[in-house]
């Protein structure tokens, strides 16, 4: 049977997301940031729906598990990484000391987003997550896609816009992107239900 | 007096900045690092740190359980869970530990928040 979230639901959902991504990045010496969360079903997504409007992106995935399992992905574009990057390490890093850093650098920020996030989630609901070591890779937009449309058992994608600003620069726009499958569709409405009595 | 201090995280970019603000605010410290509580765990049987940052998610075992670990066998040492992962469960379970949990990012306020813990004993 296919669970699909209710707008109730995924605007719980999405708000309690937004608090903890809100936390963690304005936790970010120098760094500020806000989010205007949707959802999209997974058979209509494509580049234009996920607003993947670059060519290429460094793309951070991490794995949860516990009551709830999942699959978020953490997304900036690969200009975007580059400015993240010479700002948190620094303007004395070479071309080339930033990639060499750039997975390690980018797998934790994602970390910290993501963290932030089913931690809110975990608290909200009161259940536990576990998550896995993150793995960075760069993909082009279309790939980000087909990614997505090959995972089993996903139904909705909830994405939340994470904008930075560092020192004052233009805002460095980044994705969180949840994929959501019927388990935990499921589950969550009937957290969000019991939470609400 | 200089004091020792084992940095615990299998980011090495978070191992580089605690250190970065630890040695801003205290130069004299001794600074070391592990990748995994594993290793945090062998290197403590050689060499005993007066201070401790222990991430949660690492590769291996959770930070948590090498964390009581050490605290079991070597409870003069000042330790706080330093993660991004802040569930209630993990903060709760830092306090049975008889630690704290500092919130990730590492930044000033946040390493000066466990530098505060370690000093207060």
């Amino acid at each position: 049977m296919t669970e699909t979230l209710s707008q109730r639901h995924f605007e719980k959902l999405a708000k309690i997301i937004n608090r903890g991504t809100g936390r963690a990045v304005q936790g970010f010496q120098e760094i500020i940031g806000e989010s205007q969360p949707y959802w999209l079903e997974k058979n209509g997504i494509d580049v234009n729906t996920l607003q993947l409007n670059a060519g290429n992106y460094g793309v951070v995935e991490q794995e949860f598990t516990g009551l709830l399992n999942g699959k978020v992905l953490v997304l900036f574009t690969a200009e975007n990484v580059q400015c993240i990057l010479q700002k948190m390490l620094g303007d004395e890093m070479d071309a080339q000391g930033l990639n060499d850093i750039e997975s390690e650098a980018m797998g934790e920020l994602g970390n910290i987003m993501v963290n932030a996030g089913l931690s809110a989630i975990a608290d909200s609901l009161h259940v536990l997550l576990e998550s896995t070591v993150t793995c960075y890779k760069q993909y082009s937009n279309d790939t980000i896609v087909t990614l997505i449309q090959q995972e089993n058992n996903v139904e909705n994608i909830l994405v939340t816009h994470v904008n930075l600003m560092i020192s004052g620069n233009a805002l460095l726009g980044g994705k969180l992107i949840m994929l959501l499958n019927n388990e935990f569709n499921q589950e969550i409405a009937e957290k969000i239900e019991l939470s609400a009595t | 007096m200089s004091k020792k201090i084992l940095i615990v995280d299998d980011s090495k970019m978070s191992r580089i900045f605690i250190g970065q603000h630890v040695k801003a605010a205290h130069p004299d410290w001794v600074i070391q690092e592990a990748g995994s509580g594993e290793e945090a765990i062998a290197l403590i049987e050689n060499e005993l740190p007066d201070f401790c940052t222990m991430d949660i998610n690492m590769p291996g075992m959770l930070g948590t359980q090498a964390a009581k670990l050490i605290l079991e066998a070597h409870p003069d040492i000042r330790l706080v869970i330093f993660s991004a992962n802040v569930q209630e469960s993990y903060q709760n379970e830092a306090r049975e530990l008889g630690t704290i949990l500092v919130a990730k990012p590492v930044t000033q306020a946040s390493v000066g928040l466990a530098l505060e813990y370690f000093l207060g004993a």
